[in-house]
């Protein structure tokens, strides 16, 4: 199914276009700002959570991001007053806090504050704690590569609801084969309720957040693999960042309707004089399930017994 | 309002002032070959400057004195008739003049000083194109095109190939009015942007105003282009078509009563679907019902009821369709019914009704898991639109009348169905508007050189119910503004109103016979704003109303002009400079959301454009050797609140050089050859100089903040073509034909559509610039055209 689209849109973009073509060409650009950049998604999964300090390179730099060392970076639950602090592992900007027992990191409704202090400069930026939903069940779908009949692997269906009204919810669920994340930006799978907004309050998930936006042909499961997803809250803002790195990464293959160009925003506010940082700060409420690929649960098998009005 | 009315009044007075020591000749300028009206025909008294010209009826009216008069029927292209006549009361005359090959051998030239409308119309930044020039061009597959035979014209660009409309002086593409045949058409392109629907089998006349458009028109501030469709032969059956590489096209014309009543019916298809059907049906079974075409049809009747009275009814149909297991479809349709009346000798009137619908639809259907999606907008237009000529006397013609239009916005009406069966609606509600206008404008000589066209318009916008109108809060710019409160309005019940007065201005003085200089001002209002935010507009741009939050656009040009022909009118050349300055230019912050959101609104910004530039025009009209070299320097900036720091930017569509060269040449009855070389800067684009990390993600940014401060390589293009005429079979005498041969990009030129940067494939972390060429290769096409 997902494989006539994308062939049958290359068709026809290949007749539209007569014979349009890429090169990868030498640009000149003069050199930007070097600007800090906290990458900040914390969650309620169990485990050691991450904040990562880098700076901006130049853009045509070869290798990855410089890490930001030395930073003081903290977390503050700001309805309780409790404050968790992020300390570096070894040098590799990698700010890291891992919860006891006893500390309940992210409470559904809380507003977070992270404040960083680096080379003399400080930031904060403040993110809502949404709620979250979970798949609860997937069927597993034949992929057959064009003209042949050899099954060569299968995609998956989320089964799994909306909660109900009264505010949006937004959602991003990540997809994982064998421990492996799937991360083609096409996955960034990102969902307002079931995949519709406001009119698919309360509903199942729908396309693309139940079928499309899983993974790609390339990266489809094969039998006795283990499927894992999970289920990320975010809050408006969150969910609009992600629509904008999702446009602006997936931007290149739109062509001749490609939109123009912007910067990310970013909810990393400077203090005083602090120049301008980047990246992003959202807490999230998840869900994870693993799921053992059998191709018996097709789609059909699962559908009449999953009721979902 | 009632001041408007009394002015009127004022100028109107006049027409019972009639000095009776005139009299008026008047009738229609035709064609004697197939009986078309010829519009801008010359009549005139010779050896005076009592002249006029065919209006796009191919009317004319002239005050003339008692007793013997020389009058000349001139039109470029056709050889000109000397009447002698007699008057001594008001006398009409219809003239049919014969083209200059169907009267004469070759090499013989007639004489036909009148053909220095360059210098003499008062009209200036105008640029008129006949068929059969737009034909010579050599055209992308060999299809003769009239959408981009305007995009050789000074002050005319375009963002780039396959990009759907053009843009005039800065102005962006929403801002022209294209008609054809007094109804408008949204979107002028097939196949995205790479043909324009116009059949040019059943086109006659085309006209584009870049400035100084006359009182008559409004509604779209940059330009209008004026599309005039055949009426069809009245004195015999004719048949012309074409098999193209990617269309085919065939046209029927005729007389339903001779010299009375007419038709033309013209058909296209394209046939790329019929081609690839073999191979899909073997290589993808699951594509064997791909649908893949589009098409148009063209018809038009008139019938002349008496000289007194003619009616005329036209109407387009065009689509494209897209399709297998989801369909993309899209078109126009249009239909113009008109009456032309003449009172008395003097008064002429055309009525117009017309209906316009511009549609497109987005399926999509999963077999499997009965999910599917359905998508359809629409704008649907009518309007009536009675329009007044008086040619009160020799230095005097005037222009009155009004228009109303009724639209509906129909942005999205979108269902999706769940593997449940159960629908989702996220239709938007339709929004609808109600645009008036009057006007009169008088174009009048003073004296012997100096002539001015003066008039004002007035229009009125009701943006109304039924419907639900928002108020949003103030933000900081480029955010998305925070809903306020909603208000729900009844059927007709006006949510906001705009009214505009539209003076417009134009002034010629001749310098000499052969050279004169022109200036105008007009200011144009247009309440209709095209939603695009993508490189090159797509035919799922949404077209919305101004409303409680968005302004009208308004647009002030002031131009200035120099026009001298050389060579007794072989050559004409003119220079024009001209500045214009846009309100309430529509932008969209970042990360908006324009697709089928009913907070649309709260997405979008205004802010001022600004264009300024020189223009220079030199054609060579007559000789084996013809054709143009145009050359313009410009440049279009905008400043918006919230983007590129609130400075002043370049559009997207700024090319400050741009410079074409359309030759073509008849080496002998068999071969003629065309040819065409483009060259201009390259666009404006935003180029980001850091790149970083996000959840694995390698993003990039530009902490200038600034937009559009690079610039793409510059374009450039040549191409050729061939036209072969085989000897004339002597046993099928109607029969013509000719072959075209052409090679679009010739040297095979891959220019730079955008310039766009993404992570490496193979190591994500590096970002790489790429250039995206929309052609990439040279096009050759050879057509086959016939005519029985």
């Amino acid at each position: 199914m997902m494989k006539t689209i994308k062939y049958f849109g290359l068709l026809v973009i290949t007749l539209i276009t007569l014979s349009s073509c890429e090169k990868v060409i030498q640009v000149d650009v003069p050199e930007g700002e070097t600007l800090l950049v906290i990458d900040a998604w914390v969650n309620d999964l169990p485990g050691t959570q991450t904040v990562r300090l880098t700076t901006t390179a130049p853009v045509f730099d070869g290798n990855r991001t410089p890490a930001a060392n030395g930073a003081i970076v903290q977390l503050k639950d700001l309805n309780n007053g409790k404050t968790y602090s992020f300390i570096e592992s070894s040098n590799t900007g990698n700010y890291e806090f891992t919860p006891s027992v006893t500390d309940s990191l992210a409470v559904e409704g809380h507003i977070y504050q992270l404040n960083v202090f680096w080379k003399g400069n400080s930031y904060y930026a403040t993110s809502l704690l949404n709620r979250t939903t979970s798949v609860d069940t997937v069927g597993f779908d034949e992929y057959k590569e064009f003209g042949t009949n050899e099954v060569k692997g299968y995609f998956v269906w989320l089964f799994g609801r909306d909660q109900a009204g009264p505010v949006r919810d937004y959602y991003w669920v990540k997809s994982y084969k064998n421990g492996t994340l799937f991360n083609k930006p096409s996955v960034i799978n990102i969902s307002e309720d079931a995949g519709g907004g406001e009119s698919t309050d309360g509903l199942c998930f729908i396309p693309p957040t139940a079928y499309f936006s899983v993974m790609t042909t390339e990266d489809v499961l094969k039998e006795n693999d283990v499927y894992t997803v999970e289920v990320h809250s975010l809050n408006k803002d969150s969910y609009e960042y992600l629509v904008q790195l999702r446009t602006q990464i997936t931007n290149s293959q739109a062509g001749l309707f490609a939109t123009t160009p912007e910067n990310l925003r970013t909810n990393i506010k400077p203090v005083s004089t602090a120049p301008r940082a980047l990246g992003w700060f959202n807490m999230a409420k998840t869900s994870r399930k693993s799921f053992i690929c059998k191709p018996a649960i097709t789609i059909e098998s699962v559908f009449p017994f999953y009721y979902c009005p | 309002m009632r001041k408007i009315i009394y002015l009127l009044f004022l100028f109107a007075l006049p027409v019972w002032l009639v000095a009776q020591d005139k009299v008026t000749l008047s009738g229609y300028v035709k064609d004697g070959g197939n009986g078309e009206s010829l519009i801008g025909a010359n009549v005139y008294k010779q050896g005076t400057t009592i002249a006029t010209s065919s209006n796009a009826y191919g009317f004319y009216s002239i005050s003339l004195p008692k007793g013997k008069n020389t009058i000349v029927f001139s039109y470029i292209g056709y050889s000109q008739v000397i009447k002698e006549l007699d008057l001594s009361e008001n006398t009409s005359l219809d003239m049919e003049l014969l083209e200059d090959d169907k009267t004469t051998l070759d090499e013989v030239t007639i004489s036909s000083e009148k053909e220095d409308v360059n210098v003499k119309s008062m009209e200036m930044s105008v640029q008129k194109l006949d068929i059969k020039q737009i034909a010579k061009i050599p055209a992308l597959l060999g299809e003769v095109d009239i959408v981009k035979s305007i995009q050789l014209l000074p002050g005319v660009t375009t963002v780039g190939e396959g990009s759907g409309g053009f843009n005039v002086r800065g102005g962006n593409i929403d801002g022209n009015l294209i008609l054809l045949d007094e109804a408008p058409v949204f979107n002028s392109s097939h196949l995205f942007g790479f043909f324009s629907v116009f059949n040019p089998d059943a086109v006659k006349d085309v006209k584009l105003y870049k400035g100084g458009i006359p009182a008559q028109y409004g509604g779209r501030i940059s330009s209008l282009l004026d599309i005039r469709m055949k009426e069809g032969n009245n004195k015999k059956f004719e048949f012309n078509g074409g098999i193209g590489t990617i269309f085919s096209r065939f046209s029927i014309e005729g007389p339903i009563v001779k010299d009375k009543a007419s038709f033309i019916v013209a058909g296209r298809r394209s046939y790329i679907d019929v081609l690839t059907k073999p191979i899909l049906k073997k290589k993808v079974p699951e594509l064997k019902d791909a649908k893949f075409f589009f098409y148009d049809l063209t018809g038009k009747v008139n019938w002349r009821i008496n000289r007194k009275n003619q009616v005329f009814l036209s109407g387009y149909f065009g689509q494209d369709v897209f399709g297998a297991s989801f369909r993309f479809d899209w078109g126009n349709a249009t239909g113009t019914a008109r009456w032309n009346h003449i009172f008395g000798e003097k008064l002429f009137l055309n009525s117009t009704f017309y209906y316009s619908n511009y549609n497109y639809f987005i399926g999509f259907k999963n077999e499997s898991d009965k999910t599917a999606f359905d998508w359809a907008s629409n704008i649907i237009n009518y309007s009536f639109k009675p329009e007044f000529t008086y040619y009160l006397n020799q230095n005097n013609t005037m222009h009155f009348g009004g228009q109303v239009i009724y639209y509906q916005f129909k942005p999205g009406k979108a269902v999706v169905t769940n593997a449940s069966g159960e629908k989702n609606d996220f239709s938007l509600e339709t929004k609808y508007g109600l645009e008036s206008a009057i006007y009169f404008d008088n174009e009048q000589k003073f004296g012997q050189r100096f002539s001015m066209q003066y008039g004002l318009r007035y229009s009125l916008f009701n943006y109304m119910g039924e419907g639900t109108a928002y108020t949003y809060y103030d933000t900081i710019p480029n955010y998305r503004k925070r809903l306020k409160s909603e208000k729900k309005y009844g059927a007709w019940e006006t949510i906001k109103q705009y009214g505009n007065f539209e003076p417009r201005l134009s002034a010629k003085y001749e310098l000499t016979d052969a050279s004169s200089v022109k200036a105008s001002y007009n200011r144009t209002a247009q309440y209709l704003h095209l939603v695009s935010n993508t490189a090159a507009a797509t035919p799922l741009d949404v077209w919305i109303p101004a409303t409680n939050n968005l302004l009208p656009q308004i647009a002030d040009q002031v131009a200035l002009g120099y026009f001298q022909n050389f060579k007794e009118n072989m050559y004409e050349a003119s220079v024009e400079v001209y500045y214009k300055n846009m309100q309430n230019q529509l932008d969209y912050i970042d990360n908006s959301n324009l697709l089928l959101n009913k907070y649309i609104e709260a997405d979008l910004l205004q802010g001022q454009g600004r264009a300024y530039g020189f223009e220079l025009f030199i054609k060579k009209n007559k000789g084996k050797f013809t054709g143009w070299i145009s050359y313009t320097l410009a440049r279009t900036e905008r400043k918006v609140p919230g983007l590129s720091k609130g400075e002043w930017y370049f559009s997207r569509y700024d090319r400050p050089h741009n410079m074409n060269i359309t030759a073509s040449y008849e080496l002998n009855k068999r071969w003629s050859f065309g040819t065409n070389f483009v060259l201009m800067s390259g666009t404006p684009a935003t180029f980001p100089n850091v790149k970083y990390e996000v959840q694995g993600y390698t993003v990039t940014d530009n902490t200038t903040e600034k937009r559009n401060s690079f610039r793409n390589t510059p374009y450039h293009r040549l191409d050729i073509s061939a036209t072969w005429t085989p000897k004339k079979n002597e046993s099928r005498k109607r029969y013509k034909s000719n072959w075209v041969f052409s090679v679009y990009n010739v040297y095979n030129r891959k220019n730079a559509f955008t310039i766009f940067f993404r992570p490496n494939e193979d190591n994500p972390t590096q970002t790489e610039a790429v250039r995206y060429s929309v052609l990439g290769t040279f096009v050759p096409a050879v057509t086959y055209n016939f005519s029985f």
